[in-house]
């Protein structure tokens, strides 16, 4: 499955990460708790993201790609997000 | 850690400078002639700050030595601050207002802690305030100025030269075809902040770049080029968001901005 800009927006939206546009990337924050965890960002476009590319927004999440695409449908929940990286020691 | 070049033709002071600066957090690159300290500046571009004596030895180039190297790196580097340490032009005022004038800061050619911690905290600063200044014309040529061009960061090929210290995640990479360069930040044509390394990879699509031991900080274009603007953008866009919101920290965001300013910053 290929994965478009509006895939990430949903995440962010998902997240509820305030997105800080610039030139060429949206940026934001996902924090919990009021602390930020990592920054997530991708390139303005309607086109798809690289395979390359998706991968390493998974790894920045602390995702597989699976469980990112996943992440943008409905199968993960911005709290069983958490939990993953609440029982991954991550926070 | 911040680094300092010391130059001077006595031994002992040379000592003095590396162990007082040590007792800071500081690691001196000492130089006891101004070719070493030529060779060690080319070698090592994030220099903070330099304390420099004026006059060496006739053997090794001789007189005010010290004020032409000062003007050499003014003209190469920024914001590298200058410090000059010298007791022989004391008596000789012309000479003095000469060096007031290159130099950031004289201190006296006995210095003690607190002069040491001055001349950081000085540097410091300096770095500072310049890329509030750089951050400033950066973030206004992203959204104003497309004709103001900031060529904030070069790209070179570089080689570990001992193996021996590669680790296995290093040679994971090397393996899945990622060739290591390293990255100066450039601004007005001057070296500004700190080199740093990166993994680049190509892929059929474009260019993926990774920061060395950073990998939430990545970025891609159709070319090597353009993929090092990308990536400079999301690292300035950081640092002012670094600067400009109060950011309370946790998880990898730590290690983020702690490669972020120091890039940009010297070391607390």
């Amino acid at each position: 499955m290929s994965v478009k800009v509006r895939d990430m927006e949903a995440v962010f939206r998902k997240l509820d990460v305030e997105p800080i546009p610039c030139r060429h990337h949206i940026r934001g924050y996902v924090k919990f708790k009021g602390r930020i965890l990592f920054p997530l960002y991708y390139s303005f476009g309607r086109g798809d993201i690289p395979g390359f590319v998706v991968e390493k927004i998974a790894k920045t999440m602390h995702l597989s790609r699976e469980d990112l695409i996943a992440m943008m449908g409905c199968s993960i929940t911005k709290k069983q997000y958490f939990k993953k990286l609440i029982d991954g020691g991550l926070i | 850690m911040s680094i300092a070049l010391v130059v001077d033709d006595k031994e002992a002071r040379l000592r003095t400078h590396a162990n007082f600066l040590a007792e800071q957090g500081v690691n001196a690159l000492k130089a006891l002639d101004i070719s070493t300290a030529r060779q060690l500046v080319s070698q090592s571009p994030c220099v903070d700050f330099a304390i420099i004596d004026i006059n060496f030895d006739p053997r090794f180039g001789g007189n005010k030595q010290g004020l032409e190297f000062c003007r050499q790196l003014k003209s190469e580097r920024y914001p590298t601050y200058l410090t000059a340490c010298s007791a022989y032009y004391a008596d000789n005022r012309a000479v003095m207002e000469e060096i007031a004038q290159e130099f950031d800061e004289v201190i006296r050619s006995d210095p003690d802690e607190t002069d040491y911690q001055r001349v950081i905290s000085n540097a410091r600063a300096k770095r500072i305030a310049f890329l509030g200044k750089a951050v400033l014309v950066h973030r206004n040529f992203l959204e104003q100025d497309p004709e103001n061009i900031i060529k904030f960061i070069q790209i070179h090929d570089f080689k570990i030269a001992n193996s021996k210290i590669l680790s296995e995640e290093y040679v994971s990479y090397i393996r899945a075809g990622n060739k290591i360069k390293l990255v100066e930040p450039v601004y007005e044509g001057k070296k500004i902040g700190r080199s740093f390394l990166l993994w680049s990879r190509k892929y059929n699509e474009g260019f993926l770049l990774e920061v060395y031991k950073v990998p939430a900080l990545y970025a891609y274009g159709g070319t090597e080029e353009e993929a090092v603007t990308m990536l400079n953008e999301i690292i300035v866009g950081l640092y002012e968001d670094y600067k400009r919101l109060s950011l309370e920290l946790g998880a990898d965001s730590e290690a983020v901005w702690a490669f972020v300013k120091r890039v940009y910053e010297m070391d607390p």
